[in-house]
């Protein structure tokens, strides 16, 4: 009763729950600028011109010209810069702050005007073993290669927000419609004549009886038996577990008593000496790049696991990407440069860049280049945008780094 | 004996049938409450909730004013585009001015309403239409690059032959949003529309697909002139006329507001 009581309260209040003027509509969190510097502002400074402006606006003894440089910011056109309106303003007294937006939101600030392309959103990429990509969302721009130790690693580039807002419109006509129709009073007339079966379907019996043909044989049912006498086992006894793991109960040494007769002493000492090879200071000597690595434990027994330690690094691998412009009409072209370097202290290869072009970006064909040999693929994969992918075929020593671009058109 | 096994079983029934009341309680509660979350977080991608299209011109704009921001005061730019060789005027000062061709750029303030006067029209000569401008919304563009990115307001040659022949033409400009944009080439001269019924609101099927920004009206009503003056009757909000370099300048732009005290 208590939790209907609750729930039932719970469904109340939601229901006198009024939206109120700040539930605008959420901005997704991955819209975060990251890298990407802001443009500079530039100050545009225009002569105020003094007129009066008086309440009944029929005066026209002042012919007050504006003068409006082409294209310019008025000085009393008010988009969020610092400070307080120029005098004259209607805001008079009003202090917006710098690059105004709601709080809690996330530049660049509104999203919808931008076109995002980087990062990785949403999902997760993951590379699988067969070096499918998984999880590449839209405008998502990645890169993964492959380290000395046989991992593959994914890396994400930094978001580019290009300022290019697009409109459409929604049309209604509304008027009074004229529709003509002309409503014809119908009339059928149709005799229908009785048919009459000038025939009679007379009822007919058919009776067939199914005979076999003929009797081919008869089929008894057999008893199969057969004797299969006893084969001679000799006397093997196996063992019934598998006794290459050794559970963890068992130890590593099995303990039993054997009988050495003396003739069995030369083929023992010739069994030992293997196992005298595979001692401490007749092993493998383990060198990695140059290192030794060190004998961290080893158990004296058969059967017994060496533990190496391994020299340990860094494969780090640093990605930037960079749009030409950053902001664009539909018909611009805008470049994009991303540059990638091994900023990590082993080497790498396989390095595969892979970008999935925003929706809102129409690829150049054979605009793609690159400074580093390797192969370029286009997928078309939805009908929405192409991903493109670039598999640089050399390795990328310590330090080394290298650049592709390609070129889109702004839908 | 017999009392005692009566008893419990009445028990039972009882605990039965409550459990199963509170069963449908909680269901029913649950199915309310994912109803409400469910309306309001479709009410909350709306950016106009309260508002439709069938609201007097210059109210949605007002309300957007309540909302707060740095909407008031600022002169959106706004880029008329009309079809190649008619001419269109502004409306300030209480009169239009002389209608001219290409295209004509302005800033006007969110939450007033502006008209226009449209000539020259194709296969129409002598024929002159009046629409309305309602900017409801604003563009955050970088800085110093305002007016190169002004919201573009078309009236296409059906906005034209349709109010000419007595429709009533309603237009919402909205900013399509990039996630659902649709993998189209767009054009200066050409802006994408989408024509709804006469029982859809233009309003809320733009605002599912973006962000509204202007709302377009044109009718067949003619503007009211006082006799004495000659003036429209109608008060002309401030107007923010931009000009390309080397045009000239119109005689008086006088940017006048009702009320306001003389410097």
């Amino acid at each position: 009763m208590r939790i209907v009581v609750i729930v039932c309260l719970c469904s109340v209040g939601c229901q006198f729950h009024n939206p109120t003027a700040n539930d605008i509509a959420p901005i997704p969190p991955q819209y975060g600028i990251e890298g990407q510097q802001a443009p500079q502002p530039s100050i545009q400074q225009v002569q105020p011109i003094s007129h009066q402006v008086s309440a009944n606006a029929q005066s026209t003894t002042q012919p007050a010209v504006r003068r409006v440089p082409a294209y310019d910011l008025p000085y009393d056109a008010y988009t969020g810069q610092p400070g307080a309106p120029a005098p004259g303003n209607p805001l008079m007294g009003i202090n917006y702050p710098a690059q105004w937006m709601p709080v809690g939101e996330v530049r660049p600030w509104p999203a919808d005007e931008y076109i995002q392309n980087g990062g990785d959103k949403d999902q997760q990429v993951n590379i699988r073993k067969n070096w499918d990509v998984h999880n590449l969302d839209e405008a998502d721009t990645v890169v993964h290669y492959h380290t000395v130790d046989g991992d593959v690693r994914v890396n994400a580039t930094n978001s580019t927000p290009v300022y290019a807002p697009r409109f459409a419109a929604v049309r209604r006509l509304d008027g009074t419609h004229h529709v003509k129709r002309t409503e014809l009073v119908g009339q059928a007339t149709l005799d229908l004549e009785r048919r009459q079966f000038t025939g009679q379907a007379l009822e007919e019996q058919v009776q067939q009886n199914q005979m076999p043909g003929r009797n081919i044989g008869q089929q008894t049912t057999q008893l199969f038996a057969e004797e299969i006498p006893p084969t001679q086992f000799k006397g093997e006894t196996g063992v019934i577990e598998d006794s290459n793991n050794f559970k963890a109960t068992e130890g590593l040494q099995v303990q039993h008593d054997v009988k050495v007769d003396s003739a069995d002493k030369a083929r023992l000492s010739k069994n030992a000496l293997p196992a005298e090879d595979w001692t401490e200071n007749a092993a493998v000597q383990v060198v990695i790049d140059g290192f030794i690595a060190k004998d961290v434990g080893t158990m004296k027994a058969s059967g017994a696991t060496t533990g190496y330690q391994m020299p340990e690094g860094r494969d780090r691998l640093e990605i930037t990407k960079k749009a030409s412009t950053s902001d664009a009409k539909p018909g611009d072209i805008i470049e994009f440069t991303i540059a990638y370097k091994n900023v990590g202290d082993q080497l790498i290869g396989n390095v595969t860049i892979v970008d999935h072009i925003h929706r809102r970006l129409q690829f150049i064909d054979d605009s793609e280049t690159s400074d580093r040999e390797g192969n370029f693929f286009m997928l078309d994969e939805t009908t929405d945008s192409v991903v493109l992918r670039w598999e640089i075929t050399e390795h990328l020593d310590i330090g080394e780094s290298g650049v592709v671009t390609f070129k889109c058109r702004v839908r | 004996m017999r009392n005692s096994l009566l008893a419990m079983n009445r028990l039972a029934t009882k605990r039965f049938v409550t459990h199963r009341l509170l069963v449908t309680m909680v269901a029913i509660a649950l199915t309310t409450v994912s109803h409400q979350v469910q309306a309001q977080q479709q009410q909350r991608n709306l950016h106009y909730r309260n508002s439709t299209i069938n609201m007097a011109p210059g109210m949605i704009g007002q309300s957007q004013l309540y909302r707060g921001g740095p909407l008031p005061g600022y002169f959106q730019p706004v880029e008329i585009i009309t079809p190649v060789g008619t001419k269109v005027g502004f409306a300030y000062n209480q009169q239009f001015e002389t209608p001219l061709m290409d295209d004509r750029k302005a800033g006007m303030l969110i939450g007033h309403t502006y008209r226009l006067k449209v000539t020259n029209i194709f296969k129409h000569s002598g024929e002159e239409l009046y629409p309305t401008i309602e900017v409801i919304d604003r563009l955050y563009p970088p800085r110093g690059k305002e007016f190169q990115y002004p919201i573009p307001i078309h009236i296409d040659q059906r906005d034209i032959e349709s109010a000419l022949a007595g429709l009533f033409v309603t237009r919402v400009i909205y900013l399509e949003a990039p996630a659902t944009a649709l993998q189209v080439q767009d054009r200066r001269d050409y802006q994408r529309v989408t024509d709804v019924g006469a029982q859809e609101d233009p309003l809320r099927t733009a605002d599912r697909f973006g962000r509204p920004v202007a709302i377009l009206r044109i009718g067949s009503r003619l503007p009211v002139h006082d006799p004495s003056t000659g003036k429209l009757k109608v008060q002309t909000p401030p107007l923010l006329l931009l000009q390309k370099p080397g045009a000239v300048t119109p005689s008086e732009i006088n940017q006048t507001q009702p009320g306001r005290p003389a410097r």
